[in-house]
Parts: structure tokens; C-alpha cells; sequence
């Protein structure tokens, strides 16, 4: 059967032209594939911003960089890592392609919707990065824009804003069209319960692409209005509240922090289960807690403010909200351990991912309780132990588990299999390396290394100096990575339709899927990770019929 | 390690570092658990020793979900209160306490004591509950002030007033580094409080020096402001580059500069400073950043103004020696200075508030005129205003000061425009607009 790689349906109808063919097409994989090119060559991009500035950071004083090129980095490096890669991240990329197959589908509700959610976004990477190229530089404001900061600097802070407002469209649209496919196109039988764990982690970030999104699309524009008209809304000179900017600017960042790791959150639970060959323990206090932590997620923002002069008493009520968001966190976790046992853990590549995963996003889940601690935070509010606790959450869990998913998913996206000791070493070298990178970065910020500084105290060089060893250890593995992925096309095995043994729908279709993946629509009367002795045990014919 | 970070420098160090250590401690335990778990599992349950028809399919079991959602919960609980206690303590502001303004701005930090006292790095006795009132310029950004051996940290916002407090325990100088990012210069927005022995302490607050390290003659007021405006943190004295263009012999000097974007030559001189004080962004030297250095005009006087161009046309005179003294090291703190009977200012004081509100840039208190009217004897004199258009006479009164503070639209004076004065209402409390009025009563 032909796969989604040589037929396909373009907006307008057909083209010769291969380009055309693949930049107009409705296809939900082929977008998924064209979100994956623009993010990771812009993942790239950023990566060596960080290790640039890791580089600059190596010795104490001025090595090569200017204080506001320093600057700049970090704004570029935080702009596209958050704007660009990770909040459209495992959704617009992952779960385009996924979601569909996952249930049943043959295409999301909206295919045309979803084409011009890439072209926004791409239009968006243009206007952020036209202020490269123009103007008096990349903004210096850090992805935060804090005001008045950001309506003071000269640098070019509206392409960039105009950038996030656009992007946050584009965000939104799929939100929507996740949600409405989610609702009205399960396979028949597939009831909420019976969806696999990725589609509820997508499911929870779509609620909050479509409900949080606004406010900051609103606050960037209130931002441009006052940069462009001089209307004074967080400016103090003009009557406005710089801390009205940071209570909008949360108000959405923070839930975007869990719009980035509830998809993570379902990609664990795919893995997992895959790789213990059984059943996954407590499905319901899984899909609830993605959802729970959703909707408490929205009312723990203040604790990005601790120390900007808020009441005390938001402050205490705020550090108590955010606990309660750890205990749906934990939940999961005991859940993802209890799943482990008795099985049969197969230590595939994505599997030592989501192993490394798990390890790593513990700990950047536990600093936060630290930080939570609302006296202990006084003290790290805005250190180097804030910028490790999100790494920890963010780099360490979110990105492991994209890249584990990147591996589970690559024989279905590619119908190749990569080559598995190249992944084993990749992922010794990222494990070993971001440790190495971020862990003494808890020192130094419990130590008072604030965040954010182009230059240090010299007590602090030899975290920073084990810090830049443990980036360019980071580098390497993610250079490994993208070898053995390249690699793996030319020279990997077919991988058939369910190399993993899986159980989920889109391994009962072939690597890679045909245009519009299934040519019959199953019925689902089914949990989704049923095995029985290690074996799946749903199989279906052709016509996509249960085999009894 | 920051020099006295592990002394328990304040007294609510050790409360801060016991919830972090408690806090860290619950972690690791959880940590340990988890990782143990999943090592032993991965161990035991790896495919070699499993056997298919061994594997389970436990899908759930609601004494263990229960088990940990409430267990965790009443350790986060735990955590809560540790951090909920320390909190308190560095949150319950003393009433007793000695007051010292805070100015935080790019790329300086400024302390002005109630005797009107400015200085760079912060004096404080040892074991005196001090309270910083941290404020920034209202056309400045927002900074953090923090002293790392103090476990303490409060962001300075413009536009609004923060507090802190500690009360440090042991003598010596700590670090201060402001964790807010505020542009080119946040990683050098640094600074020191020096813990001193209260004879000393006291010894050097009624003296004229601006620091207690200062030997021989006090320095020139253009020193001074050199310092206290925060000139230093951007123009050097030896020619190096720090932000802007060097100080060092750059009087009478050609420099090419951008006006309006287009390249010009101009000499050095004191209009040329007078200028770019007041309205930096118009000519900027070639090769530096725009935008950068704040409009400095409602913050010095005409007189000041003439003392920094001083101080800058001495820095070409004396060719190649700085003339600011190197900065002393920290020299131990002498106790054998006698107690001065100074008073420790509890009230806000009228005075400072005057100079750091910014009302000195456009109120004259000697009669001369600036951009609105002089001050000087202004209480009970008879003023022309208009009001909603029509002219009146009305007496300077208490109520009238106050309210020319509050809403300074509402009754113009004569021959001066409206909209000049920014409304004081939102941004003094009334304890603040009081004592400008009690300072302005006293202004003959």
C-alpha cells in the first residue's frame, strides 16, 4: 500500500511540484513532519546559544561576548526553546502525527485548520527572527519581557512580541482542533476511559492552549500598544503597574509549563507500558491527575512573584496552592513505578529515555517543593537554583521524554529502525551530561550565583566550569542522536507495522501509515494496553475486524 | 563561598536554611524511594528473569492510590509549615527599626540614611533591626536587592514602595547582588553591607565622611554625586570601557558622535556635558549603545550639575593619574570612637523625601525659579491658581498642600502649566505626603 510519503492532498487541490505538495498539504502526518524540520533545526539554533554562553561562562570576566550580546543570547535561546520548540513541541509535532491514528481517525477534525496553524507559526519564527537582521539587534529582555524593562530597552522587542502574539494563534487553532477531535472523532466504542494515556496528556494540553493562550496573546499586545502609543498600562510614568505585567504574563507561563510536560506525561505511559509488556497501573488515577494538574496549574502563577512585593498573604496562599500541584505529579510517578512491577522491562533505547526521564524530572519535581517552600525561597528566588529546577522539569524531563518518543514513534513515522546502540550511547551521553550540566547549578544557586549574569563572583567558577563540561557532553549526545535518526533512513531495517509490540491503534497500520491511515474504521470495545502474557492481545484483520 | 555565607549572618539565616534543609531532606527521602523502586525493579523484573506467563496485569489497587495522595500530602504540608515559618520571620517588619532609603538603579545602588547621608555600600550596626525601603526611579526597570548571607531578597519596582528587614549578627562585609535582570549592567549591580560595631557605626554617621574608610578631606561634591547618581557603574576614571565612553581625558577632546543617526564631530566641552546629562539619547559617541543612560535631569540641580562638569574637566587635567582615590580595603572597624547621642529616625523623613521623590528637579527652595514654583516660604503665602479654568486666590494652607501633592491638577499657579507634576497620591503613602508637608512648613 502507498504511504502517506507518495500520495497526498494539498489544499488546492494537486500539485507536480514536491514542495507544494508537502508546504499545502492537509495531511495531519505530513504537517506533524513539517513542524518537525522548523522545530528542531530552530532546536539546533538554540542549543548553540546555550553552549555559546556556557563557552563565555567558562571563566570568570569578560571572555568574548559583550554584556548585551550575553544578553541577547539568552533572550534568543529562551524565546525559541520556549516559544518556538517546546510549547508547540510535542503536540504540534508528536501529536499531529499520533492523535489520529491513536484514535482511529483519518485525519483531525479541522486538516485545513491545522495547515494554516503551521503557516502561523512559521510566519511567526520570520517575524521573531526579522529582528536578527534589523533594527538595533535581538531584544535583551529575556523571554519573560519583563516591564518596564521591555519598554525601555532600544533593542527590537516588537518583531519579537509580534512574533509570540502570532504563534499564540497558531497555538490556540490547534488547541481547538485537538479538543473537537478528541470529542467527535474516537474510533466507535472508544469511550473516554478507553483512550490511550498520550491522548489524554494531549487532551489536558489542549484546554490549556485554548483557555491560557489569550491572556498572553492580550498582555504582549498591551505591551506593543504601549511601546507604540504611549498608553501607560505597566509603565509607572504613565500611571501604569509593572506588577500588573507580571501577574498577566504568569497568568498564562505558568500553565504553559504543564501544556509543555502533560503530553511528556502520556509518552511515559506509552513507553511504559510497551516496554513491561503489561497492563498500566491505575489508567483512571493517571487521566485524572493529567487533568487535575491542568486545572490547578492555573492557580499557582503567583509563585513566580514571591518576592516582587506582592502581600504577604498572597504569597503564603500561593506557596500552598503550589503543593497541592506536586500531589497529583506524585501520583503519577507511584503509578509509572507500580507499573514496573512484574512485568518484563525490555531496556529498548525509548525505554532508557523514559527511565531517564522519570529520574530527572523526580528531581527538578522535588527542587520545586524547595522552591514552593516559601521562606527558602526568598533566598533562591531568581538564583541559578531556579534556572536548574527548570531545566531539571523542562530540558531533563520534557525534552527526554520527546526524544524517547521520538525513538518509540520513529519506525512508524519513518518505517525504518534506527540503530540501537548508537541510541544507547546517545542516551548515556545526554544522561551523563545534563546532570553534569545542571546539577552544581543547585549549589550555585543556593550559594547566591543569581541568574541571569553575564559575568560571576569567582567563588562560583568551578560550577560553572562543570557546568560547560557537562554541555558539551549534552551537544555531542544530541549530535549522536540526529546521526544515528539520519542514518537509520538510508541503511535501518523495514520495521513492519509493530515492531514494539505494542497495542495502541497506530500500530495496527503500516510503517509508515497510507494517506488516510485507516482504510476501515475499527471498533473499540477495548482497553488500550491489554497484553496476556506479555503478548497483545487485540489483533485485526484487514478490513480492520477483531480477530478472536 | 560568599565571604560570611555560612555565619548565620542574620538572624533568620538559620531559620531559612532549616526549611531549606528540612525541605531537601523530605526530597531526598522521596527521591530514594523512587529511584530505589524503579533501580530495583528494572532489575528484578528485567525480561531475562521473567518468565511470560509471570507477568501480572495489576491494573489497580485503591489502598495504595490513596496511600500516596495522602501520604505525600501530609508531607508537603510539613514542607508547607517549615517554609510558612521562616517566612514569617523575615516578613514581620520590625516597628523599631533604623530606616535607610534603597535606590536601585541601572546599573547602582544608592542608600540615603535619615540624616540625608548618601553612600554606595550599605553601613549597618550590628544587631539594630534595620528596614530598607527599596525604590527605584519611576523611569528606571525593576531590580532585586540581595544579600545571599542574609537569606534575604525583595525586588525594587518603580512606581511602588517594597520592604525588607534583617538584623545582621556578625561583623564583617557581605555581598549585595541585585537577581532582578535589569539590562547590560545586572551582573556588575553590585554592592556590600559592611556590619559595623555600633560605636563605629554611630562614630561615622555623625561625621562628614561619606564612608567610613574615607581618610584625609572629605571628597568634592562632584565626587560625590559621581558615586551617589551611579555615574561610576557605567564611565571610568582610567580609561577603560565599561558601558560608556570613559571619563579619563575626555574633556576638550573631539569625539565623533550620531545625532539623529548621522555622524558629526563635536569638542567636549561644558555644554556638550550639560547635554548629555540632560538628554543623553541626543548626541551619542560612536561605537557606544543608545538608549542606555538614564535622562538624568530631575535628579541634580544647577549646582550639581556645575559640580560634575568639574569633576569631569578635572579627569582631563590631571592627565594621567585617576584622581578618585582607589577604593580602601575593608580596614577593621575601631570600637575606641566615642557613642554620639544620635537619634536612630523612626519617621519618614520630609527632607529625604524631597530629594528622592524627584520634587528638588523642578522645586527651587532658595526662590529661583525652575519649571514650577520655588518652595521657599511657601507655607500660609497667598497664591494665585486657577481652578476648572478661573482664576482664584487661595492660602498655602496644610490642606492645600496636601491636596497640590495628591492631585497637583487641580489648582494651577499662575504662569505655570498644568500636567507637569505627576500625582503624588498613588504613589506616597500619607504617613510620606505628611512629612513633605511638615518639611515644607519648616521651608523659610
Amino acid at each position: 500500500m502507498p504511504s502517506f510519503y507518495h500520495e497526498t492532498k494539498t489544499v488546492f487541490g494537486t500539485h507536480k511540484n514536491p514542495i507544494l505538495q508537502w508546504i499545502f498539504t492537509v495531511d495531519h502526518k505530513r504537517i506533524a513532519l513539517l513542524y518537525m524540520g522548523v522545530m528542531f533545526t530552530l532546536f539546533f539554533l538554540a542549543v548553540s546559544a546555550a553552549v555559546t554562553m556556557r563557552a563565555e561562562l567558562f571563566f570568570p570576566g569578560p571572555q568574548f561576548l559583550k554584556p548585551h550580546t550575553y544578553n541577547e543570547l539568552f533572550t534568543f535561546h529562551g524565546v525559541t526553546m520556549i516559544f518556538l520548540f517546546i510549547v508547540p513541541g510535542i503536540p504540534a509535532a508528536l501529536g499531529n502525527f499520533i492523535l489520529p491514528l491513536m484514535l482511529g481517525a483519518r485525519d483531525l477534525s479541522f486538516p485545513r485548520l491545522n495547515l494554516l496553524s503551521w503557516w502561523l507559526y512559521v510566519i511567526g519564527v520570520a517575524t521573531a527572527y526579522s529582528a536578527l537582521m534589523s533594527g538595533h539587534g535581538f531584544a535583551d529582555t529575556g523571554w519573560t519581557f519583563y516591564a518596564p524593562y521591555s519598554l525601555r530597552t532600544d533593542s527590537h522587542v516588537l518583531p519579537t512580541l509580534i512574533a509570540a502574539f502570532i504563534l499564540g494563534i497558531s497555538s490556540i487553532l490547534t488547541g481547538i482542533n485537538f479538543v473537537v477531535t478528541i470529542h467527535r472523532l474516537r474510533a466507535p466504542g472508544m469511550g473516554f476511559f478507553k483512550m490511550p494515556l498520550f491522548v489524554w496528556g494531549l487532551y489536558s494540553t489542549a484546554w490549556i492552549q485554548v483557555l491560557a493562550t489569550p491572556v498572553i496573546g492580550i498582555t504582549l499586545l498591551l505591551v506593543i500598544l504601549e511601546r507604540t502609543l504611549n498608553i501607560g498600562i505597566f509603565d509607572p510614568t504613565k500611571g501604569g503597574d509593572p506588577i500588573l505585567y507580571e501577574h498577566l504574563f504568569w497568568i498564562y507561563s505558568h500553565p504553559a509549563v504543564y501544556l509543555m510536560i502533560l503530553p511528556g506525561f502520556g509518552i511515559v505511559s506509552e513507553v511504559l507500558t510497551t516496554f513491561t509488556r503489561r497492563t498500566i497501573f491505575g489508567y483512571h488515577a493517571i487521566a485524572i491527575s493529567s487533568a487535575s494538574i491542568a486545572g490547578i496549574g492555573y492557580l499557582v502563577w503567583g509563585h513566580h512573584m514571591l518576592t516582587s512585593g506582592i502581600s504577604d498573604m498572597a504569597r503564603i496562599i500561593f506557596s500552598l496552592l503550589t503543593f497541592l500541584v506536586a500531589v497529583p505529579t506524585g501520583v503519577k510517578i507511584f503509578d509509572w513505578m507500580a507499573t514496573l512491577y512484574k512485568g518484563s522491562i525490555i531496556l529498548a533505547t525509548p525505554m532508557l529515555w523514559i527511565l531517564g526521564s522519570i529520574v530527572n524530572f523526580t528531581i527538578g519535581g522535588l527542587t520545586g517543593l524547595t522552591l514552593a517552600a516559601i521562606g527558602a525561597d526568598i533566598h533562591l528566588h531568581d538564583t541559578y537554583f531556579v534556572v536548574a529546577h527548570f531545566h531539571y522539569t523542562i530540558l531533563g524531563g520534557v525534552m527526554f521524554m520527546f526524544i524517547g518518543g521520538l525513538h518509540y514513534w520513529y519506525p512508524k513515522i519513518t518505517g525504518k529502525i534506527y540503530d540501537e546502540v548508537r541510541g544507547r550511547i546517545a542516551f548515556g551521553l545526554m544522561f551523563m551530561g545534563f546532570n553534569m550540566l545542571w546539577f552544581p547549578m543547585f549549589i550555585a544557586g543556593f550559594l547566591g550565583n543569581p541568574r541571569r549574569y553575564f559575568d560571576y563572583l569567582p567563588t562560583f567558577t568551578i560550577y560553572h566550569q562543570m557546568a560547560g563540561v557537562g554541555a558539551v557532553l549534552v551537544a555531542s549526545g544530541l549530535l549522536t542522536i540526529l546521526y544515528n535518526f539520519a542514518r537509520g533512513l538510508k541503511e535501518g531495517k523495514e520495521a513492519g507495522p509493530n515492531p514494539w509490540n505494542a497495542t495502541t491503534l497506530e500500530w495496527h497500520i503500516s510503517s509508515p501509515p497510507p494517506l488516510e491511515n485507516f482504510s476501515k474504521i475499527p471498533y473499540v470495545d477495548f482497553d488500550p494496553y491489554e497484553y496476556e502474557h506479555g503478548e497483545p492481545v487485540v489483533h485485526f484483520d484487514e478490513n480492520f475486524r477483531r480477530v478472536v | 563561598m560568599l565571604s560570611g555565607f555560612n555565619k548565620d549572618a542574620s538572624t533568620f539565616a538559620a531559620d531559612v536554611d532549616r526549611a531549606f534543609w528540612i525541605t531537601n531532606g523530605i526530597s531526598f527521602a522521596m527521591f530514594l524511594l523512587v529511584v530505589g523502586l524503579m533501580g530495583y525493579f528494572v532489575f528484578r523484573y528485567h525480561h531475562s528473569r521473567v518468565k511470560p506467563e509471570d507477568i501480572r496485569n495489576i491494573k489497580d489497587h485503591v489502598g495504595l492510590e490513596i496511600a500516596w495522595t495522602v501520604i505525600p500530602t501530609i508531607l508537603l504540608f510539613v514542607i508547607f509549615y517549615y517554609g510558612y515559618t521562616a517566612f514569617r520571620e523575615i516578613r514581620t517588619l520590625p516597628k523599631d527599626a533604623f530606616v535607610v532609603e534603597v535606590l536601585g538603579k541601572r546599573w547602582s545602588w544608592t542608600f540615603i540614611y535619615p540624616n540625608g547621608k548618601q553612600t554606595t555600600e550599605l553601613y549597618v550596626p550590628v544587631g539594630e533591626n534595620i528596614r530598607l525601603r527599596l525604590h527605584a526611579p519611576i523611569n528606571d526597570v525593576i531590580h532585586s536587592f540581595y544579600v545571599p548571607a542574609f537569606r534575604v531578597k525583595e525586588d525594587v519596582v518603580p512606581g511602588r514602595e517594597n520592604h525588607l528587614w534583617f538584623n545582621a549578627t556578625v561583623l564583617g562585609r557581605y555581598d549585595v547582588e541585585c537577581s532582578q535582570y535589569c539590562g547590560t549592567g545586572h551582573s556588575r549591580m553590585l554592592s556590600k553591607v559592611e556590619v559595623m560595631d555600633k560605636a563605629a557605626f554611630d562614630a561615622w554617621y555623625a561625621s562628614d565622611k561619606l564612608s567610613p574608610h574615607d581618610k584625609g578631606a572629605p571628597k568634592s561634591e562632584g565626587e560625590v554625586l559621581f558615586q551617589t547618581l551611579g555615574c561610576v557603574a557605567c564611565h571610568s576614571l582610567d580609561g577603560s570601557i565599561i558601558v560608556g565612553p570613559s571619563f579619563r581625558g575626555i574633556f576638550g577632546k573631539k569625539v565623533k558622535v550620531l545625532t539623529n543617526g548621522k555622524p558629526r564631530e563635536v569638542l567636549v566641552d561644558e555644554t556638550y556635558i550639560r547635554d548629555s546629562v540632560r538628554t543623553p539619547a541626543k548626541d551619542v559617541v560612536d561605537g557606544f549603545p543608545d538608549g542606555v543612560m538614564p535622562n538624568l535631569s530631575d535628579q541634580i540641580n544647577k549646582e550639581q550639575m556645575e559640580a560634575i562638569i568639574e569633576f569631569i574637566k578635572k579627569q582631563s587635567e590631571t592627565n594621567n593619574k585617576a584622581v578618585l582615590q582607589p577604593v580602601p580595603k575593608p580596614t577593621p572597624v575601631s570600637i575606641s570612637v566615642q557613642k554620639s547621642k544620635m537619634q536612630m529616625a523612626v519617621a519618614v523623613d520630609g527632607a529625604t523625601l524631597f530629594k528622592t521623590k524627584g520634587c528638588i528637579a523642578c522645586h527651587s527652595l532658595d526662590g529661583s525659579k525652575r519649571v514650577c514654583p520655588t518652595l521657599k516660604g511657601i507655607y500660609q503665602s497667598k497664591q494665585k491658581v486657577i481652578t476648572d479654568g478661573k482664576l482664584r486666590e487661595v492660602v498655602a494652607d496644610e490642606a492645600y498642600l496636601h491636596n497640590s501633592i495628591e492631585n497637583p491638577n487641580d489648582d494651577i499657579v499662575e504662569g505655570f502649566k498644568a500636567n507637569v507634576m505627576p500625582p503624588f497620591g498613588k504613589m506616597l503613602s500619607p504617613q510620606e505626603i505628611e512629612a513633605l508637608v511638615k518639611y515644607l512648613k519648616s521651608v523659610q
